[in-house]
């Protein structure tokens, strides 16, 4: 990497890690001034505003996808993406006053949203589900699917165990350096190795 | 990524830098000014313009500043770097040598 570029991708970098609320708008703004041009567009040229606005969305398609693109771009997120994690297992493990037993554990984890405990075909389904599903938003892994209010409190408790047999800490020591080094980091299959192994260690204890 | 259909391939960069050359410009009137100088030939889908955009600006090719655009709404305008410039240069020459040696290629006589 040339000095040039870093003069120009560290502060950049930074921006994104410091204030990437104010980024996440700003990457929404800039795409809402698009899609209203192209729907002002649409119009004047004789569409109704439904129409027009209808072609717009058609024309950044899947916008959530675009989005996650632009994120992809900085070449960051995944580190924001940990820290947002750490930050939600934080808050959850927060609210956990009192340490859970493993029948707790069991118990809770095969309740629904209103607390009754599910019968064997949900929670074979719920099993199911549990399989390790990185989103595109994170290919290293630390993000995951999240979709029920049981997978969000299995994954506050993967993060929170996580922490205690140190790997989270070499991974995301690792992380940083990678960030550092200007290193693709999805491209070191040591973070996936180190990842698997922590998540392995606590599917084997749930 | 998603990949322009109406452009060849690794070719985005070098007008995407091209344009932002001329002056700062928001992504919208990017995307107008290229199909307005190739008379619409050349069209980069609303989908794949933002990540370039964001990517050259990662490479420190491109710089960004909010700015009031001419509708008074507040804009992202993009604007070429020093980097950006050398980068421009290269990739420019790259195509020339290229596009020159398809050329030949394709006006062969055929025996």
């Amino acid at each position: 990497m040339r000095p040039q570029h870093w003069l120009y991708s560290i502060p950049l970098r930074l921006r994104f890690l410091f204030r990437r609320h104010h980024v996440e708008q700003e990457l929404n703004e800039e795409l809402q001034f698009h899609l209203e041009r192209k729907i002002e567009e649409g119009i004047a040229s004789g569409l109704s505003a439904k129409q027009a606005r209808y072609v717009a969305m058609r024309a950044i398609d899947a916008l959530e996808q675009r989005k996650e693109e632009m994120r992809d771009m900085r070449r960051i997120h995944w580190l924001t993406d940990f820290l947002d994690d750490d930050a939600r297992a934080s808050r959850s493990g927060a609210c956990a006053a009192r340490p859970e037993s493993p029948t707790d554990r069991q118990k809770n984890f095969f309740e629904d949203r209103d607390g009754r405990e599910l019968n064997v075909s949900a929670r074979q389904t719920i099993s199911s589900q549990m399989q390790f599903q990185p989103t595109t938003r994170s290919r290293l892994g630390i993000h995951r699917v999240c979709r029920s209010r049981i997978e969000c409190q299995r994954e506050a408790r993967v993060s929170k165990r996580t922490q205690l047999p140190g790997d989270r800490h070499v991974t995301a020591l690792f992380k940083v350096f990678c960030l550092y080094a200007g290193w693709p980091p999805q491209q070191l299959g040591i973070i996936y190795t180190l990842e698997a192994r922590a998540f392995d260690h606590d599917a084997a204890h749930l | 990524m998603s990949k322009p259909s109406d452009l060849v391939q690794g070719t985005l960069d070098l007008l995407l830098l091209k344009i932002v050359a001329l002056q700062p410009m928001n992504g919208w009137a990017i995307s107008q000014r290229l199909k307005q100088i190739s008379s619409d030939v050349l069209q980069v889908s609303d989908g794949s313009l933002y990540p370039a955009l964001h990517k050259l600006e990662q490479e420190g090719w491109i710089t960004a500043e909010w700015k009031p655009s001419e509708n008074n709404r507040r804009a992202k305008f993009y604007s070429l770097t020093k980097l950006g410039r050398r980068q421009l240069e290269k990739e420019a020459a790259d195509w020339s040598r290229l596009s020159a040696a398809i050329s030949h290629v394709v006006r062969l006589e055929e025996a």
